[in-house]
């Protein structure tokens, strides 16, 4: 039966989560991003991530055996949400650790979760890094190369917008199967520790947005993966445990569009109600309230289909990933353009670093690029179409 | 717990619906668009509404002891969906009926029950209507203008037990074929409308009573809008819906029922549009390839597919915060009646790009859905009532609330 409440505990973490962001993140949120401009490695806030492990957040993904709630897509939106609207660079930080503890958990083999779940949930500043494909990319644009080795691998190559590369001690990588091992593009997906011989950080992308989420190069030199470190059905190709994990989360990408976009709408009308011109609060001027509206509109039908898929992905009877990329694609496409009608709200200070506009616009720009650019998953939702029943 | 699986019964409705949508109204579609061009008042297709009476589909909104369903607002929305991706003002018949007796059903007397609603039970024919705008007062009914110069002028004067009714309506959905109707009348001049104004019951055969011409629309044909009048229409003060002066009240307004309803009609039409393009962009091929092999067709058709999921995402939760009212906001309703419009001339503007030159012949479907796509700018309020009323609600809001 359709339902829109959130269970008690969910409302409960939701809360939790909303006034850690007000507290603890969006009083430095400011500074934290300036300081990136001269030094993109610098500006990560430890010792807030350690607060949030601390408060049990971190490891809310995992199984409960493991310390953890076993947290589903849909609470993993509305908590993400919270920590959108507080700073973007955070909680996409924090997202990333979600999302690949999640993956080993769930498709991971027994020795795997056993390695590497403890380290993780007893470690309050373990980040995980994202070298994969994502939800919404192709096999075909991997350079990363692995050729077999014995019963192992071996790596080459180079890796950009390696997700938390600086801050992340262990990765996550996708790799195409080179030589005769390897079918037309096969992927295989390995687990690679930080500290793995071959393996260096290389350059901090230097971005416009979302500069709390370190994300950098990632060079790979004759770097050996034994075989049991590569998720069993990992494969790239769609068909596999991690293709099919990476669809069902896909309405988490929605939640960064949606917590931006909420936050630059706060902010809209907060200062709409102070700002007087012609006499009276600019809120009160039509064409204020329209533009106010449309943002409103926006934001939440944004939520609501978030919300929807993310709940078809909990209960996989009616699964269709259809509506998982629909939701990524109506959220990331929702919020740049209501930080934009934002900036214009603002008049003149929308356009200033004194305000927060500009940097919730710059944040929410990331969205067209969750793995690969937006009219490429515009292309992918298209291509489903093809056969798929009406 | 937030869930979005249908009931069994409201699976059961939707596919009851969707394969008389499909196998009864989707044959005459096109030949009954082409009649209404030269006989608006004639192109209605009765036989298609007799067999959805033999359905029990025009019933449903009646009360169970009635042998109805008593629909509650979210499976009205789903089943309306359905109708409303083959013929969007066919569909909307459906709306108007299902919701007025309903009304009637859940406010109306015993007496009235029994005068109106049997015989509408029993009658595979009888449709209902409700007429409420006027040449002169369209918005400020909907965006209550509280001024006692604006709003309905429809008169209705008291005289012994009865109510003497003078005046017009027009736009009137489904006027041209209903037998009942609910007509709006100012039972108080000096006060605001809002404040002033009743619903009086009555059959079309009522001295005095007559229907005027059948609006001659753009789309939407098979909704017959039309014009009452009513000159010295005499009502007993038993046929008052509801109180005297209560004619817009909460209760009158079917508690905000309609928003999402209305909303439906443009996930729907949107959602025909997108199925014939899909077809035609699958089975039509172009320099050896279906048309969806090329990328510029394939992303048009995800970015139709996604502004329908939002659009519907959105109206499942207005209607079901209808139906668990301490959720209730009329703000949310108001998002997806907005919403739906925007999508649904999207969606039927990308459908007809999908057709090429032919869609905008009359030849495809493509332009139809576009033209009842547009019959959402309007319904209930104006697409920028919509938004008003979206805007100016953001100022007592709890920030910490949005």
């Amino acid at each position: 039966m359709v339902d829109f409440i959130l269970t008690e505990e969910q409302a409960a973490l939701k809360e939790l989560c909303r006034n850690f962001g007000e507290q603890q993140l969006q009083p430095i949120a400011d500074e934290l991003d300036k300081k990136a401009g001269e030094d993109p490695e610098g500006p990560f806030p430890w010792g807030v991530l350690k607060e949030f492990s601390s408060l049990g957040l971190k490891n809310l993904p995992l199984p409960e055996k493991w310390g953890g709630a076993d947290m589903g897509v849909l609470t993993h939106c509305v908590l993400l949400e919270e920590f959108m609207a507080a700073e973007a660079g955070f909680a996409a930080a924090v997202h990333q650790s979600w999302k690949l503890a999640g993956l080993i958990a769930e498709c991971g083999t027994e020795e795997q979760v056993s390695k590497y779940i403890p380290i993780f949930s007893q470690d309050d500043t373990f980040l995980m890094g994202d070298g994969t494909l994502g939800p919404i990319s192709s096999p075909e644009d991997l350079r990363l190369a692995a050729t077999r080795e014995g019963s192992g691998w071996v790596i080459d190559g180079n890796k950009r917008f390696v997700a938390c590369g600086p801050l992340a001690k262990l990765f996550i990588v996708d790799a195409k199967v080179t030589g005769a091992a390897g079918g037309m593009g096969e992927t295989i997906t390995c687990i690679v520790p930080k500290e793995t011989s071959g393996v260096r950080p290389g350059e901090v992308h230097d971005k416009m947005g979302t500069r709390l989420f370190l994300e950098s190069e990632l060079d790979f030199e004759k770097c050996r993966i034994p075989g049991e470190e590569v998720l069993s059905d990992g494969g790239g190709n769609g068909s596999g445990a991690k293709s099919r994990y990476f669809a069902k989360i896909a309405p988490t990408l929605g939640a960064f569009g949606v917590g931006i976009a909420r936050a630059a709408l706060e902010k809209s009308i907060e200062h709409t109600l102070e700002r007087v011109q012609g006499g009276k609060p600019i809120f009160e001027h039509d064409v204020v309230s329209f533009r106010l509206a449309e943002m409103k509109v926006d934001v939440d039908v944004a939520r609501d289909l978030v919300w929807r898929a993310a709940c078809h992905s909990d209960d996989q009877r009616d699964y269709d990933p259809r509506l998982g990329l629909t939701s990524v694609l109506f959220a990331s496409q929702m919020a740049p353009r209501v930080c934009d009608m934002a900036i214009q709200l603002f008049g003149g200070y929308g356009f200033m670093r004194d305000y927060p506009v500009q940097k919730y616009w710059r944040d929410a720009l990331m969205c067209l690029f969750h793995g690969e650019t937006h009219d490429t998953a515009r292309l992918k939702l298209g291509r489903l179409m093809e056969t798929e029943h009406i | 717990m937030v869930d979005m699986r249908l009931t069994d019964e409201q699976l059961e409705l939707q596919s009851l619906v969707r394969e008389y949508s499909r196998e009864v109204l989707k044959p005459i579609v096109a030949e009954c668009d082409r009649k209404s061009q030269s006989d608006p008042a004639g192109c209605f297709p009765l036989d298609a509404l007799k067999a959805a009476s033999k359905l029990g589909l025009r019933t449903l909104g009646l009360p169970k002891e009635l042998g109805g369903r008593d629909i509650d607002t979210l499976t009205h929305c789903i089943l309306l969906e359905e109708v409303m991706a083959v013929e969007p003002g066919f569909a909307a018949t459906f709306h108007q009926v299902w919701r007025l007796a309903q009304h009637i059903g859940r406010e109306g007397t015993e007496e009235q029950k029994k005068k109106f609603l049997i015989p509408f039970a029993e009658d595979d024919t009888c449709l209902i209507s409700i007429g409420q705008t006027e040449p002169e007062s369209g918005t400020d009914n909907t965006f209550p203008y509280r001024g006692v110069d604006g709003g309905i002028k429809l008169s209705a004067v008291k005289q012994g037990g009865e109510w003497v009714l003078n005046g017009t309506k027009h736009f009137v959905a489904c006027a041209s074929l209903a037998r009942i109707f609910i007509v709006l009348g100012r039972t108080d001049p000096h006060a605001p409308a809002p404040d002033g104004a009743t619903q009086f019951l009555m059959w079309g055969d009522t001295p005095g009573f007559r229907i005027g011409r059948t609006h001659d629309k753009l789309g939407g044909a098979l909704l017959m809008n039309a014009e009452l009048i009513l000159e010295n229409v005499r009502v007993p003060e038993s046929d008052i819906l509801m109180g005297v002066n209560e004619g817009f009240s909460d209760k009158a307004r079917h508690y905000g029922r309609g928003a999402p309803m209305v909303a439906t009609f443009g996930l729907g039409t949107a959602r025909g549009a997108y199925e014939v393009a899909l077809s035609y962009a699958r089975e039509t091929s172009r320099r050896g390839k279906p048309l969806i092999q090329n990328d510029a067709i394939a992303m048009r058709l995800a970015d139709m597919l996604m502004l329908i999921e939002a659009t519907r995402s959105a109206i499942w939760r207005a209607a079901w915060a209808v139906d668990n009212r301490e959720y209730y906001l009329q703000r949310d309703s108001a998002i997806a009646s907005y919403f739906s419009t925007v999508c649904a001339r999207s969606v039927c503007e990308n459908a007809m790009q999908i057709f090429g030159k032919d869609g905008y012949t009359r030849k495809f479907p493509a332009e139809k859905f576009l033209r009842d796509a547009l019959m959402t700018n309007h319904i209930n309020n104006t697409v920028d009532v919509r938004l008003l009323k979206i805007g100016r609600s953001l100022a007592g809001e709890l920030v910490s609330s949005l």
